[in-house]
């Protein structure tokens, strides 16, 4: 597990939310007393119990046991995600996890966790051989009236994975009205963002539409409609700090690209996704394209050396204080070769 | 990447024009400063600042940590590392090599 402090292992801020929350379940995994007397709160208790779990089949035996003991409880909805992220990433058992999240949908009648447990289970359906059932899960979780621009992207986002293009394209259409920067201003009226802020974000929505109804008709074999929208996604995606737009954009773009036989092109939309976006799929997918193309240069890493020379952006001098306050300027501080910026979070 | 592995890198390729900048995104001073002291870190740290006065993490687009930039002599990000996972460091130094080789 990759050491990211922040935003994206949204699945362990749940697993201490529900580790503080468990009070109940102290007894039900059998942490006597005596080994721990000195504590009285079943919470803390649990937390140290399922840290001992050694294993991911310890840690889901824990979870299937609070979940038979205690149906309904206000923590099931997390509960059955964190059992679903055991089985299905660290027992490479999706099929598991799914009849496991079914069970549970069956077990309760609460609205709201019913509804937790449902995105759960769309979550795991983002991969082809699942696309009928997402398509069935999102009509019973849904109606397109009720749906926000928000609700639509996840769909949508879900359904590409999982292959489903009719779904794409028909949330795609739905999620049009709120893809503007009228909509977006109109969505948060008092959360003061600037109207430069506002324009981007609403822009960025229309982009992020146009990336996956791109994508949906290079799928469908429509590759003059994709790249047309890819051009437009492209110009309304908010540019990230290194160029490469933070979605799959340049590995879809670069796909269709190799599709259409213009090798040099794609192969170099692939690699940016690789080196500035952090895709390591395109990366990936680059590297075999120019081993089945070697062109005049010698190697991938070569390739790789000229795109990051042409393309890498430049740092502007910027100020910052150090522990003693005392101003420190990039330039001064910087390497005459080299210099590694490391963004840190003490913890 | 995670900074006390970056203290070798550090040691290792100092000489030849090599610089390492850290910047705590969480403004902690305490807490970071424990941690430099622990890990007898010796390259400069600094602190970026919050919101409006995010002088570093916010125009950098950091939106998660750790997050590291390789930039070449010239001031050009040639390489860019979201997240630790094992071995990242080989590849890190592989990628140090490079831009002080300027290949």
């Amino acid at each position: 597990m990759p050491d990211v402090t922040r935003f994206r292992y949204r699945r362990l801020a749940g697993t201490f939310l529900l580790l503080g929350c468990l009070s109940l379940l102290g007894p039900a995994i059998g942490l006597a007393d005596e080994e721990a007397p000195q504590i009285d709160d079943p919470a803390v208790r649990v937390e140290q119990a399922l840290k001992a779990a050694e294993t991911p089949e310890e840690q889901l035996a824990v979870l299937k046991t609070f979940l038979k003991d205690y149906p309904n409880h206000e923590q099931m909805g997390q509960a059955v995600d964190h059992a679903a992220y055991l089985l299905s990433k660290k027992l490479d058992d999706t099929d598991g996890a799914v009849e496991l999240v079914h069970q549970q949908l069956q077990r309760t009648d609460n609205p709201e966790l019913v509804a937790e447990i449902q995105h759960v289970l769309m979550g795991l359906y983002n991969r082809p051989a699942y696309g009928k059932e997402l398509e069935a899960l999102v009509a019973e979780m849904y109606t397109l009236e009720s749906m926000s621009y928000v609700d639509h992207l996840t769909v949508i986002k879900t359904a590409a994975a999982a292959e489903a293009w009719t779904l794409v394209d028909e949330h795609c259409v739905a999620a049009r009205p709120a893809a503007t920067v009228e909509a977006f201003a109109a969505a948060y009226p008092d959360h003061g963002f600037s109207e430069q802020y506002i324009e981007a974000a609403g822009k960025n929505r229309q982009g992020l539409l146009d990336t996956y109804t791109g994508w949906s008709a290079a799928n469908r074999g429509d590759t003059k409609a994709a790249l047309k929208d890819f051009e437009r996604a492209h110009e309304h995606l908010r540019p990230s700090y290194l160029g490469v737009p933070d979605n799959e954009l340049y590995r879809y773009w670069g796909e269709t690209l190799l599709t259409k036989g213009d090798v040099d092109k794609g192969l170099e939309k692939l690699a940016l996704a690789g080196i500035f976006g952090g895709d390591d799929v395109a990366y990936a997918k680059a590297e075999e394209t120019f081993a089945d193309h070697p062109g005049k240069v010698a190697s991938f890493e070569d390739y790789l050396w000229k795109l990051r020379t042409k393309h890498g952006r430049k740092v502007e001098d910027f100020k910052a204080v150090d522990y003693e306050d005392q101003q420190q300027s990039f330039d001064e501080l910087r390497g005459k070769k080299a210099t590694l910026l490391a963004f840190w979070f003490p913890t | 990447m995670e900074l006390p592995r970056l203290e070798p890198l550090y040691q290792k390729y100092r000489d030849q024009g090599f610089s390492v900048i850290a910047i705590d995104g969480r403004r902690d001073r305490e807490r970071a400063v424990k941690f430099i002291e622990k890990n007898q870190l010796t390259y400069a740290c600094l602190e970026t600042g919050e919101g409006d006065a995010d002088v570093v993490a916010q125009p950098f687009g950091v939106s998660g940590y750790p997050t590291s930039f390789l930039i070449d002599g010239d001031g050009r990000i040639l390489y860019f590392h979201l997240g630790f996972s094992e071995g990242d460091e080989v590849k890190l130094e592989k990628e140090i090599q490079k831009v002080l080789a300027g290949r």
